[in-house]
């Protein structure tokens, strides 16, 4: 006796004509801006893979050496590689947080439409404009010119244990308005029948905020999430404007550093793809996970 | 004949077309450097238009760049690119993948280098396995700028010994008044605080290979008893803490400084232009850091301003020709960044402190870092920075970092860039 297969995967997946027409479409939308994406981003990354198994110094060498996975065991062991993967952590740990959850709070006093309202959105927005460089630059001035002297404590930027919440404190500060932009499209799509029910049955605001509010704004948590972990991540700039201070030598920074400043191209490569390989499996793990939360509306 | 005489005709007025056209055709020439003062770029931009006024088809575009963070890595695009630039800053010594790759000319032979009968020092300084690759124009040195006024306000000398400048020190603190603001947001100051005491001890003890061999992991700092001396003597600087002291910049700390904010600052002498520009009646004296008591210290003397220039870059020739005007004629660039001229050609213009730095350089009492057989290359400049300001900062804040675990970090700094090599 042998046993059937179930019907459904006998059959071949095919595509109706107007499932074909969809697609097609869709592809043909998505096609400037991937080729785009491919040329600046993808095809030079897939072209960078095999200088990670190489002995490449300066990325203007013109000869080097295959050395395998040397490269890899090399970070694997590197105590500064290792440090730069926790100030990384470190740092998009609190961004994310702080980001997410003031810019949550402020969607929720703001989230109405109306003039004061649209006010104090736009100035809570307008940070977001403003050059990642020229953020820590004018906060570096905040802390040593505001803080300094109201608390008697030194910049932050300054002290090794501080430096990467001082960094973090920016980028919050910057991306905030960002996250409150995002949760106040989510909020303003729940619809308001939810919370008259609910108010029906008895609900106050904190069940109208855990039980409806909440899930309804899911899709936003994993935009803001998967976005921040993806930006905090790759954290460059902030940390190189505290260069000197290796408790804020991200993960970014020290490839930087390793494939231009110190001319190990190989290494840094190594490093680089490394990091990609992390990003990408934290950012499909959080999203996978938030996914699964989200309600169908 | 009549064919003959127009051909010749025709030739004749091709080939005068074709002279005048390169005579003058226009010639840019891409100046790529780390000069971070105002007072420099301005000084760049004097000896390029005095050059220019003589060359009219030449011009210049000067591509600027923080040698901490971006110099190198915006030259390794520029350079992978092809988009060449015809000078570029810096010493050979310091970015050894230029000469391995070609990208600086050898200027062993040059006719107007060798003309200038430099010392070994100075050309040690643009030099990479016995050639020479570099233009030296001008040098720096560091030690102590001191605030006049709170000198003579406070009865204050210019110390001779190590004893004297701690008590100098102490009697400013008694005075409630700041003996330093710092800069050590800018990861160079922890290093030339501690080259005062290495370099002389150093070369005194024929050492000349020192960097090297920590390079190469064949020695250990704690081998050399210079580099504990020397965190002995910067700990003993390190008094009366400032809150901005980790946190200023460069500008920062020298705002403060010649606004009088504190009565001393251990800086470079290519701050000078900036100090007086932002207080142009700011009245500072300079001196020579003392590392003990019997006199041993002396002037610490580095090529500042180096140039290469790029045979894979077009007008290579005219390039080359500009940097041999520069380096006999560079007084007009003197004048306007208070740098002294390697030449010892000196101008009215110049400050006397500019003055009497190159008569001290005249008289041959310094440390050259020329005369070591290696300087720190890039990644090793970065790792021994980087540890200083981590010692800079538990020194300044009651880590209380010790001198052994500063030489304990510096060496597993080095290790691991060696180990990434």
């Amino acid at each position: 006796m042998t046993i059937q297969p179930p019907a459904r995967l006998d059959r071949k997946p095919t595509l109706s004509r107007y499932a074909l027409r969809e697609h097609g479409a869709n592809i043909l939308f998505m096609l400037p801006a991937f080729l785009l994406f491919a040329y600046v981003v993808l095809i030079p990354f897939l072209q960078s893979i095999p200088v990670s198994f190489t002995d490449k110094k300066a990325i203007f060498a013109s000869s080097w050496n295959f050395v395998g996975m040397d490269n890899y065991l090399k970070l694997l062991k590197s105590a500064s590689f290792q440090d730069s993967f926790m100030h990384t952590a470190q740092f998009t740990a609190v961004y994310i947080v702080g980001a997410n959850v003031l810019g949550l709070s402020l969607a929720l006093m703001l989230w109405k439409t109306g003039r004061f309202n649209n006010i104090v959105r736009t100035l809570l927005f307008m940070p977001f404009t403003v050059s990642l460089v020229a953020s820590t630059k004018v906060w570096s001035y905040v802390y040593t010119d505001i803080l300094t002297p109201l608390t008697g404590s030194p910049s932050p930027l300054g002290i090794s244990s501080q430096v990467i919440y001082g960094l973090a404190l920016i980028a919050i500060w910057r991306d905030m308005g960002y996250c409150m932009l995002i949760y106040i499209a989510a909020l303003q799509s729940v619809p308001l029948e939810y919370y008259e029910a609910a108010r029906v049955e008895g609900a106050n605001a904190w069940h109208e905020l855990r039980h409806i509010t909440v899930p309804m704004i899911v899709p936003a948590f994993t935009a803001n999430v998967t976005l921040l972990l993806s930006w905090g991540l790759r954290c460059f700039d902030y940390s190189q404007m505290v260069i000197n201070m290796k408790t804020a030598k991200t993960t970014a920074v020290f490839v930087y550093e390793y494939i231009f400043g110190n001319a190990r191209a190989g290494v840094g490569q190594a490093g680089a793809i490394m990091l990609t390989l992390v990003l990408v499996l934290l950012t499909n793990i959080v999203t996978t996970i938030l996914r699964k939360r989200e309600v169908e509306m | 004949m009549k064919k003959i005489l127009a051909t010749l005709l025709a030739l004749t007025l091709l080939i005068s077309m074709v002279t005048i056209a390169s005579a003058e055709s226009p010639v840019n020439i891409t100046v790529f450097h780390y000069m971070a003062q105002a007072t420099k770029q301005a000084g760049l931009v004097a000896i390029e238009e005095a050059y220019t006024a003589a060359h009219p088809n030449v011009t210049f575009t000067n591509i600027y760049y923080n040698q901490g963070t971006d110099y190198f890595p915006q030259l390794s695009t520029a350079l992978s690119s092809g988009d060449q630039p015809n000078i570029i800053m810096g010493n050979p010594g310091l970015y050894p993948d230029l000469v391995t790759e070609g990208f600086v000319m050898d200027l062993t032979d040059n006719a107007v280098i060798k003309s200038l009968n430099l010392p070994h020092g100075d050309l040690g300084d643009v030099s990479a396995g016995g050639k020479i690759y570099g233009f030296p124009i001008d040098f720096k040195t560091w030690g102590i700028f001191y605030n006049k006024t709170i000198f003579a306000e406070q009865g204050l000398e210019v110390p001779t010994t190590l004893t004297e400048l701690n008590a100098l020190q102490q009697k400013l603190i008694d005075a409630g008044i700041d003996p330093y603001v710092r800069s050590f947001g800018d990861a160079v100051y922890g290093d030339i605080e501690m080259r005062n005491t290495v370099w002389p001890r150093a070369l005194a003890a024929g050492n000349n290979d020192v960097f090297q061999k920590l390079m190469k992991g064949e020695a250990k700092f704690t081998d050399y008893p210079y580099f504990a001396e020397a965190l002995t003597n910067w700990t003993a600087r390190m008094v009366a803490p400032r809150t901005d002291d980790m946190s200023n910049t460069q500008d920062m700390g020298l705002e403060v400084f010649a606004a009088g904010g504190a009565a001393m600052r251990y800086d470079g002498t290519w701050s000078i232009g900036d100090m007086l520009k932002k207080n142009p009646a700011f009245e500072v004296g300079f001196f020579v850091v003392p590392i003990d008591d019997n006199g041993s210290a002396k002037m610490n003397v580095q090529v500042d301003q180096a140039f290469m220039v790029n045979p894979q870059a077009e007008n290579s020739d005219v390039a080359l020709n500009f940097m041999e005007y520069w380096i006999t004629e560079g007084v007009a660039w003197s004048e306007m960044s208070q740098m002294p001229l390697l030449t010892g050609v000196t101008s009215d213009k110049l400050l006397p402190l500019v003055k009497t730095l190159a008569e001290i350089k005249g008289s041959g009492n310094i440390a050259h870092y020329g005369d070591f057989t290696k300087p720190f290359s890039s990644a090793f400049t970065t790792a021994w920075r980087t540890e200083l300001t981590a010692y800079a900062e538990s020194t300044l804040t009651g880590g209380g970092m010790t001198i052994d675990q500063c030489l304990e970090n510096l060496q597993k700094a080095f290790d691991e860039v060696i180990a990434l090599n």
